[in-house]
């Protein structure tokens, strides 16, 4: 019996016109949408692969320690995913004179967009009048009036209403995957299959959720215009209102310190007032080497770089005696760096604390509703999200600990052949580590939206909970 | 007669389910906006007051406008602070927004989105049966059996169901801005109040072409449940998808380079000059002046693509009302691309002003320096022909779909 019900619901839905009108809709909108993005994706990857030959042709010509760390910035290539799920932009931390205000107006079209919009929209519509829809025509009283439980016929229209509004769904993805499998600027992997297969089913279960909260809304009214005026009302409190809302009521409850001027307090801290603090420590040593070896500097203060190499070369004390002063000289200045560098760290540190405070109740506000929980759950499986940035900033940190131990090794072994060498002065550095951006685990990646998806699980429980008892005293007359 | 079925239209709406329920969302959508976007703009001016230069530090700092509560648009970005610094470069200081990457997730809940989407949802919803449930119902016969002809009725129709839909949107505005007023530091100009009043009259014939895409859908169908898709679906098309297509497309069609591509462009040209002075192979002199010519070269070259892409998006877009209404609201608030321009075109003029100073070893520009300046554009200079244009824009999409509504109903099959 359940089959036939399932068989009678397909049939009748994938028969009207909400169906039709959705899945033309649906799949036009997403191909559009996947080729335009993919083409933009291609743009990325040249932009990015730009910006690596520019930086080595730069370092190549102009490298010199001290300036090297506005030019070591490692870049994150575009991800695999940016032709189906954007998430966050890779330079969303990045401040410009020069910005694209646009997405900031008319946020940009995805598949996520697609799912969340326009097809929980259609799960409402397919769903709203499932209970009384029926009873308006007079076909609930004759289906229950076999042999056959209110909860088999709940669950048919469930399975039925499902696996129609998944028809159009999977027909876009499909056309989507075999559109970028196809595409030469697209390299997908076994993994990014697998990551594409769990984003369809973390969809399904997103879907499915409007469509219990239809089905329910549906057993709770007696007409269908009464139901989608009310499915509509919750699904705009769901998807418009409490994750647009949630990050404001964050930061409105849970206030950082001014974000600027934090920042500008720790460019002062590294920048004039190490000057500063270097300056007075290296002053106390020059003062101790003129006190101490007067002879050795009233030599040394006159001398041109070329002729401090020739006296090294030539005259062992006073090579030890300079190598021991620019040796301690750049103790004081590691010393003054790490001074300020723990009071910047302590004031950083105190903001992020607040940060990870507010992004938390902002996280957990939008997680009242399925629309955010299924946004975590698509960017985070996908690496478009915020553990894809994390993870970036990770490995960037690590990179730049592995750059700066190359570059201190480097330097060693080039005063060691010329001790005038100074940190303004050209350093080969063209056999340095490179960075490579290595997308998080799939594992990993899958530990962390586990969370979500068992928030998106209880909210289905819910819902068929509220449907199951809905329709159970549900007045057929 | 015409007034006989405006009261009818008015009281047979208001005393719908449907009323009742749209009115409780809107109302409470357009108060919590209120609210938040309130004490959002209280944060900035506070962060704002903060961050003021002192005498002598080179920084151009825009004041957050009060009008951002109703069409936040670009703002945050305008009143980031601009350094000028060492070679006329501008180093610009975080939002205050930009540590807390969920922001980037949602949209911004201010009154534009409200009335852009959730009260674009609204005017269908009261549109959508008007016609078709009147047939259904076994009313439209009826009516037009009397002495009415079809042109008053479907103009009654229209303007009860819109007053309808208009009068408790108008008292939740107004409910909203007399709170708002009440705070000490929220402070609205005579400028300011015309803006609004401008924004309100600009907000409802937006909400009319949605209310007539609804009654034409109403009479170009034969039954609700078929009106109610296709008017579900045309929302979606005409508030989310036409914009946010267009918008990606632009990027397609006019390519820019990344954020982070141009500030490394920036930082090479800085860093090129700095280390081929130290080597000796530039004039000392010239140091400053040519960090500056290379930059203004690259912002040139920028904003020419950018621009490229601005108008070809703008025009892209503006397919759909909630394009030309968004554009129309956020220039008019001083939150837009035109407002954009003209902030982005004062700090360089100040930038070139004080360009030259002496500098610290750090870059930092000492010395006596002039503060910046700024005057947010005037009414007028808003409602250029490019906002007037947008005007007209929707004041030709009100008049496309009623009179396809119009025409539709005159073929009508009452039966």
């Amino acid at each position: 019996m359940l089959k036939t019900l399932i068989m009678k619901e397909i049939q009748e839905q994938v028969s009207s016109l909400r169906f039709i009108t959705g899945l033309i809709l649906c799949v036009l909108i997403t191909c559009t949408a996947v080729v335009i993005l993919t083409n933009n994706y291609k743009q990325e990857q040249d932009n990015f692969q730009q910006q690596i030959t520019s930086q080595n042709h730069f370092l190549n010509n102009y490298a010199h320690t001290n300036r090297i760390g506005a030019i070591i910035t490692p870049n994150r290539p575009p991800a695999h995913f940016h032709p189906l799920v954007l998430g966050l932009a890779n330079d969303t931390d990045q401040q410009s004179f020069d910005t694209d205000p646009l997405p900031t107006l008319f946020p940009p079209l995805d598949l996520i967009f697609i799912i969340t919009i326009i097809l929980s929209l259609m799960a409402l519509l397919l769903s709203h009048d499932g209970v009384c829809g029926e009873r308006e025509k007079g076909t609930l009283k004759l289906i229950l009036s076999n042999n056959v439980s209110r909860g088999t016929v709940l669950l048919s229209k469930w399975i039925g209403g499902t696996t129609t509004l998944f028809i159009p769904f999977i027909l876009s993805v499909l056309f989507a995957t075999l559109y970028l499998l196809v595409h030469p600027s697209v390299a997908w992997s076994a993994t990014d299959i697998v990551t594409l297969l769990f984003l369809i089913l973390g969809a399904m279960t997103f879907l499915s959720i409007y469509f219990l909260m239809g089905l329910w809304i549906s057993a709770k009214v007696k007409t269908s215009s009464i139901s989608i005026l009310t499915a509509l009302f919750i699904w705009i409190i769901f998807t418009l209102s409490i994750p647009n809302l949630s990050p404001y009521l964050a930061a409105q409850c849970f206030k950082i310190p001014s974000v600027n001027r934090i920042y500008k307090e720790i460019r002062q801290l590294r920048g004039i007032e190490r000057d500063k603090l270097g300056r007075k420590m290296l002053a106390a040593l020059t003062a101790r080497y003129q006190s101490e070896h007067s002879k050795f500097w009233n030599e040394l203060e006159p001398m041109s770089k070329e002729a401090i190499r020739q006296r090294s070369s030539t005259d062992p004390a006073f090579n030890t005696l300079y190598n021991n002063f620019t040796a301690q000289s750049r103790e004081v200045w590691k010393e003054a760096n790490r001074i300020q560098a723990e009071k910047a760290a302590k004031l950083k540190n105190n903001l992020d604390d607040k940060v990870k405070v507010q992004i938390w109740a902002a996280k957990h506000i939008a997680c009242l509703s399925p629309y955010a929980n299924f946004i975590y759950l698509a960017t985070d499986i996908c690496g478009t999200g915020t553990r894809g940035q994390a993870a970036y900033k990770d490995q960037a940190a690590v990179y730049l600990d592995q750059f700066y131990n190359y570059l201190s090794n480097k330097e060693e072994q080039i005063r060691t052949k010329d001790p005038a060498y100074n940190n303004n002065a050209f350093i080969d550095i063209s056999d340095r580590p490179q960075f490579i951006y290595a997308e998080e685990q799939f594992t990993a990646r899958f530990n962390a939206i586990l969370p979500y998806w068992g928030v998106l699980i209880i909210f289905n429980l819910i819902f068929c909970i509220l449907a199951f008892t809905a329709f159970i005293k549900y007045d057929i007359r | 007669m015409l007034k006989t079925i405006i009261i009818k239209e008015i009281q047979a709406t208001i005393s719908s389910f449907k009323f009742a329920v749209i009115t409780i969302l809107s109302t409470t959508l357009i108060l919590t906006s209120f609210f938040i976007m309130t004490n959002d703009y209280l944060a900035r001016l506070e962060n704002y007051e903060i961050l003021q230069p002192q005498d002598n530090d080179p920084t151009a700092l825009i004041k957050p406008t009060p009008l951002s509560i109703f069409a936040k648009g670009l703002d945050e970005n305008l009143c980031r602070s601009y350094q000028i610094h060492f070679g006329g470069q501008i180093i610009v200081g975080s939002k205050q927004q930009s540590v807390n990457s969920i922001f980037q997730f949602f949209t911004t809940p201010d009154l534009l989105f409200v009335i852009k989407v959730i009260m674009g949802l609204a005017a269908m919803l009261f549109a959508f049966d008007a016609i078709v449930g009147e047939k259904e119902s076994g009313s439209l016969k009826l009516a037009l059996s009397n002495s009415v002809s079809r042109p008053i009725w479907i103009l009654g129709k229209w303007l009860g169901g819109f007053i309808s839909l208009i009068v408790p949107f108008i008292l939740a505005l107004l409910i909203g801005f007399t709170i708002i007023q009440i705070h000490p530091d929220i402070v609205f100009s005579s400028t300011h109040l015309h803006i609004i009043t401008l924004m309100l009259i600009i907000s409802i014939i937006y909400l009319a072409v949605f209310y007539s895409i609804g009654f034409m859908i109403s009479s170009l169908t034969q039954q609700t449940s078929a009106s109610l898709v296709l008017s579900l679906f045309t929302w979606t098309l005409v508030v989310f998808i036409l914009p946010n297509l267009g918008n990606i497309l632009a990027k397609q069609l006019a390519p820019l380079p990344s954020v982070s591509q141009l500030e490394q462009q920036k930082d090479q040209i800085w860093i090129k000059e700095v280390f081929e002075r130290i080597q000796g192979r530039t004039d000392p002199g010239m140091i400053e002046k040519n960090i500056n010519n290379g930059n203004n070269r690259l912002m040139e070259n920028y904003r020419m693509k950018f621009n490229r892409r601005t108008i070809m998006s703008k025009n892209i877009t503006r397919l759909s009302p909630a394009s030309a209404f968004t554009f129309i609201a956020i220039d008019l608030a001083g939150t837009g691309l035109l407002e954009e321009r003209h902030v982005k075109q004062a700090i360089l003029t100040y930038k070139d002003l004080i360009f030259g100073n002496d500098t610290d070893s750090d870059g930092n520009i000492t010395g006596i320096t002039p503060a910046f300046s700024f005057h947010r554009l005037s009414i007028s200079s808003r409602l250029n022909s490019e906002t007037l244009a947008n005007i007209g824009i929707l004041i030709i999409f009100n008049f496309i779909f009623f009179s396809a509504a119009y025409v539709a109903f005159l073929k009508y099959d009452i039966r």
